[in-house]
């Protein structure tokens, strides 16, 4: 650097202050900068000078005296006036505007709600502490030919587990009850978690009053927010207790500390939790017996461990200690994934899992939905070229480049999307209680408007800009001036990709439809199937944990059959399994003990023989009913009345059949109907009685009100649970039901945007046409030969693509038959429908557009220039 | 007259009082030599629109001159507002001062 240069102020600093300073401030700083400059050099030397110099600069920059960049200025102008341009012409063109800009926020919403619900399934358990560590421990039971899945352990395997090897750091077990809880002068049934130390620290609890630093001994509790905030004692909540009803007496737990409520997208949740210690203390077998497989448990693995080898350690660990273990198979699940993995069950304090099907049925739905109502966009601009093509020329001759008509379409596009997404969002909250209704979710406005969304909300909305005016952007900004003024311009390709456009939207709407039928017909069929019995009039009463054995319940039964309108009272226990074996077969059957009031119930019919009480007087002691199923695996028995199974309870005496009942599907028929047994149950031992099945004769007619009555009496503080097995029965179906809805609405969607997109299309033709077709109304041609003109053009796509939409729609929904054991075909009806719609739909836009013509006089049109 | 001067303000309209028409360069020296600590000229800046503003004092543009590299000054000069104010600051600092005792703090 030469001398002459140091002495003088730094030249990147002056230019600095020359670019961003307003002018009539420039003069007077930059001035009064240079000679103190020059001042200070003589003085403070020539460092100190440069760097002062510098300092203000960067300090005389204010608000007032920055300059407005002008190449900002000449962008914003340029912006401004593309926005005029683009909403003018919005303006000019109305109606295909509104039809293009509702189009695309019925997209915009549906693909929003595809996002929030699917960013909602895959976020689950993200947030517990470690959680690439965390594994959950299952176990899969074979049983004969049936793998059972536990979602179990044992406590002490489980401590066996950590102390033998050497990758497992930690172990959080829980379990998960309920009891009778106290609140205020009521009672409630009160889900909660016994649970080890280590789980509320996996859960990453944030406590807002007290702690849990001591949780640990008995009596102590904590609870979420929400809990205290139910109890009426937020705020106060700590060292205040809350009643669980044991057995027969009220137990107070110590509250120690209050969390902010767990996230909904955990896995893990309870809004109260109880010290581990009472599961071991409830019985000295809990913490040594390895097969009570009722805790869940949670392994924190070391970093870095490899968990299938950890997994094979465990099964060889547990395998080396019994002869029998080969039935056990120990699986590790990773908590990050568990929410969606397969063979995931939401048992015992874990929430159930997701439903993959579904969310990838919303995306694609919304996707899809987003696609067409793009194309439409896309067709609409690419159709409008006539009427764009003189502005182009106007705009070019004006001495605008391509890229200038380029930015002009595509701020269009922006715009369009702009305000489709400020309808969308009003349309987002109208729809949102129906959406949040059918995945099981609370979504709202706000759900939407947080900042981990905003990105992908906004990222939507530039994405559709983007795809919708791409290509019409480019072809129109191509435009030659000369033809275009001529009316010359031709778009070469764009009228066959337009064609496609056509062709792929139809196609997409087709299938949708297909698909939508098919979902349905299956619903319907499975609904009725006939499944072996009546579930009209019959109501369950479902007794709690307390109520299971059978002095608790008898007073009850006794007290219902007073009812006259009670008909049959059968108390019913769960299913449990067993296995039938001889020589040649070996399968597990499904057992149930009943009274003999249960087949009548059910109206289960009998084929063969004796119902079991008949048969106990005839002196047949194990007598047993078996279902028509059970015969047909056992092959070789053809007498079956009074042959004896290799099938018995205890596994010491063995059983004789006694009778045969007819098949009927225990569970959704999705499944085949499984082997059976049906023994008597003599009330002798415990076996878990875990309702009441009533059938009641009058139509449901005051019959709630004289049970509730009845139970009052006797079981004053226990809230009685009941409900409709036909209600009970339609669940079954929720996942199928929910499929069909999305898929019903998606394509009641699709279609609608579609048809409007064609109808704008045809308008836009025809009004392109407009000359020639009124050459031939004036030379005297019918409307049938105008209705022609428009169905010869329109004609082709859609019947390319009812052959490619009905080919894709049998393709995927026969797939999706696949998994059901019933099934309906892909037939006649889901062919027909779609076509019939379709046809409907394109004949109807062809009328309407043809009226529109028939209105216009046609001189006027023959006037024009 | 109700207006409030902060300290840096009444200063550079003092200075500005003592001169017929001054400019940043020449208020920095005068202050820097009064009270023997440096200043920024930005903040000068400040304070003169600032004082401009409140109508204390006007400016006009200067000559060019060679050091400034040919580029004119804005000079500046107390308004008769200006003036008013900054005696009306001062007597009413004088009647402070009337009445505090000068017993206690004279010998130090």
């Amino acid at each position: 650097m030469s001398l002459h240069d140091q002495r003088s102020p730094p030249r990147w600093a002056d230019r600095l202050l020359e670019k961003f300073c307003r002018k009539d401030y420039l003069e007077e700083i930059q001035g009064d900068l240079h000679e103190s400059f020059y001042w200070r050099l003589e003085e403070k030397g020539v460092n100190t000078a440069r760097w002062l110099f510098v300092k203000e600069i960067l300090t005389s920059f204010r608000m007032s005296n920055l300059k407005t960049y002008h190449f900002m200025d000449q962008i914003l102008i340029l912006f401004k006036s593309h926005m005029k341009t683009g909403w003018r012409f919005l303006w000019k063109t109305k109606a295909y505007s509104s039809i293009n800009i509702l189009g695309l926020s019925v997209g915009i919403v549906f693909s929003w709600f595809a996002y929030l619900y699917s960013a909602d399934q895959f976020s689950y358990n993200k947030h517990l502490k470690n959680v690439e560590d965390l594994y959950k421990v299952s176990l899969q039971v074979s049983v004969f030919d049936n793998l059972i899945n536990l979602s179990g352990n044992s406590h002490a395997t489980a401590q066996k587990i950590v102390e033998e090897i050497p990758e497992v750091l930690e172990a959080a077990r829980f379990r998960s009850e309920h009891k009778i809880m106290k609140l205020g002068e009521s009672t409630v049934d009160q889900d909660y978690l016994i649970a080890e130390q280590s789980l509320l620290d996996y859960l990453n609890l944030t406590f807002v009053e007290g702690n849990a630093e001591s949780f640990d001994s008995p009596n102590q509790a904590i609870i979420s927010e929400q809990l205290a905030y139910k109890l009426g004692i937020r705020g106060e909540a700590v060292n205040k207790e809350v009643s669980l009803k044991d057995s027969s007496v009220f137990t107070n737990y110590k509250i120690v500390g209050v969390y902010e409520t767990i996230p909904q997208n955990t896995s893990i949740k309870s809004d109260l939790f109880i010290p581990y210690i009472h599961y071991l203390n409830e019985s000295s077998d809990n913490a040594t017996n390895e097969s009570h497989f009722d805790v869940s448990t949670i392994l924190k693995l070391a970093p870095q461990a490899n968990s299938d080898l950890v997994t094979n350690k465990i099964n060889e660990l547990v395998k080396g200690e019994k002869e029998s273990a080969s039935d056990y198979i120990y699986n590790l699940q990773q908590v990050a994934s568990l929410h969606l993995a397969d063979q995931y069950f939401g048992t015992n304090g874990f929430l159930p899992g997701g439903n993959e099907q579904l969310i990838w049925l919303i995306i694609i739905a919304g996707v899809l939905c987003l696609a067409i109502s793009i194309i439409n966009y896309a067709n609409f601009s690419i159709s409008m070229y006539i009427n764009r093509a003189r502005e182009v020329a106007v705009r070019k001759i004006m001495g605008s480049a391509n890229s200038g008509v380029f930015q002009q379409l595509m701020t269009e596009s922006f715009l369009t999307t702009f305000i489709a997404a400020i309808i969308a969002l009003g349309l987002f909250t109208i729809i949102t209680p129906q959406f949040s209704e059918l995945v099981e979710k609370q979504f709202n406005l706000k759900s939407l408007l947080t900042w981990n969304f905003i990105p992908g909300v906004i990222g939507i909305i530039f994405l559709i800009s983007i795809l919708s005016g791409l290509y019409p952007s480019i072809l129109l900004s191509r435009f030659k001036i000369i033809k275009s003024l001529k009316g010359a311009q031709k778009t070469g390709k764009g009228k066959v990709v337009m064609q496609t456009l056509l062709t792929l939207q139809f196609s997409i709407s087709i299938a949708m439809i297909a698909c939508m039928f098919t979902f349905k017909g299956q619903l319907n069929f499975l609904k009725n199937i006939d499944r072996g019995y009546d579930v009209e009039n019959v109501l369950r009463i479902t007794l709690p944990i307390e109520l299971t054995e059978e002095e608790s319940y008898l007073p009850l039964i006794t007290r219902l059959r007073e009812i006259p309108e009670l008909s049959h009272i059968s108390p019913v226990a769960g299913y449990g399994m067993s296995g039938y074996k001889n020589e040649d077969t070996e399968f597990s059957t499904l057992t149930m003990k009943i009274d003999n009031e249960y087949l009548d119930l059910m109206g289960i019919k009998m084929i063969q023989g004796t119902d079991l009480t008949s048969a106990k007087k005839n002196g047949v002691s194990n007598g047993v009913l078996v279902n028509e199923a059970f015969l047909k695996k056992s092959k070789e028995i053809d007498q079956p009345i009074g042959t004896v199974i290799p099938y018995s309870q205890n596994n010491q005496d063995k059983s004789t059949i006694v009778g045969v009942v007819k098949d009927f599907y225990s569970f959704n028929p999705r499944n085949d109907i499984k082997p059976l047994v049906f023994s008597l149950n003599e009330r002798k031992e415990n076996h878990y009685t875990h309702s009441i099945l009533v059938k009641t004769t009058t139509d449901r007619f005051n019959i709630e009100d004289k049970i509730g009555l009845a139970w009052k009496e006797i079981y004053q503080n226990i809230p009685l649970k009941y409900e409709y097995l036909s209600t009970e029965k339609q669940r079954e179906f929720d996942q199928e039901s929910k499929i069909s809805k999305i898929a019903g609405t998606g394509s009641i969607i699709a279609i609608f945007i579609a048809a409007f997109g064609l109808l704008g299309l045809m308008g836009l033709t025809i009004q392109q046409k407009l000359r020639e077709v009124s050459i031939r109304r004036v030379l005297g041609a019918n409307i049938n030969n105008i209705a022609y003109i428009i169905f010869k053009k329109f004609s082709l796509p859609i019947l390319i693509s009812m052959i490619v939409g009905l080919g894709g729609g049998a393709y995927i929904a026969t797939k999706w038959l696949e998994d059901y054991q019933k099934r309906i075909d892909f037939g006649w009806i889901q062919i027909s429908l779609p076509i019939l719609i379709i046809s409907v739909i394109f004949f109807t836009m062809i009328i309407i557009q043809v009226n529109r013509v028939v209105k216009h006089n046609p001189t006027i049109h023959l006037k024009e220039e | 007259m109700n207006l409030q001067l902060g300290v840096l303000e009444e200063i550079i309209l003092l200075i500005l009082l003592a001169h017929e028409e001054t400019y940043g360069v020449e208020i920095a020296k005068e202050y820097e030599s009064q009270f023997a600590q440096t200043i920024s000229l930005p903040a000068i800046h400040v304070v003169l629109k600032r004082l401009d503003k409140k109508g204390l004092v006007k400016s006009v543009m200067g000559e060019p001159t060679a050091e400034r590299g040919g580029r004119r000054k804005r000079l500046y000069s107390a308004t008769k507002d200006g003036y008013r104010t900054a005696a009306d600051l001062q007597q009413k600092r004088n009647n402070l001062w009337k009445v505090i005792p000068n017993l206690s703090f004279s010998s130090i």
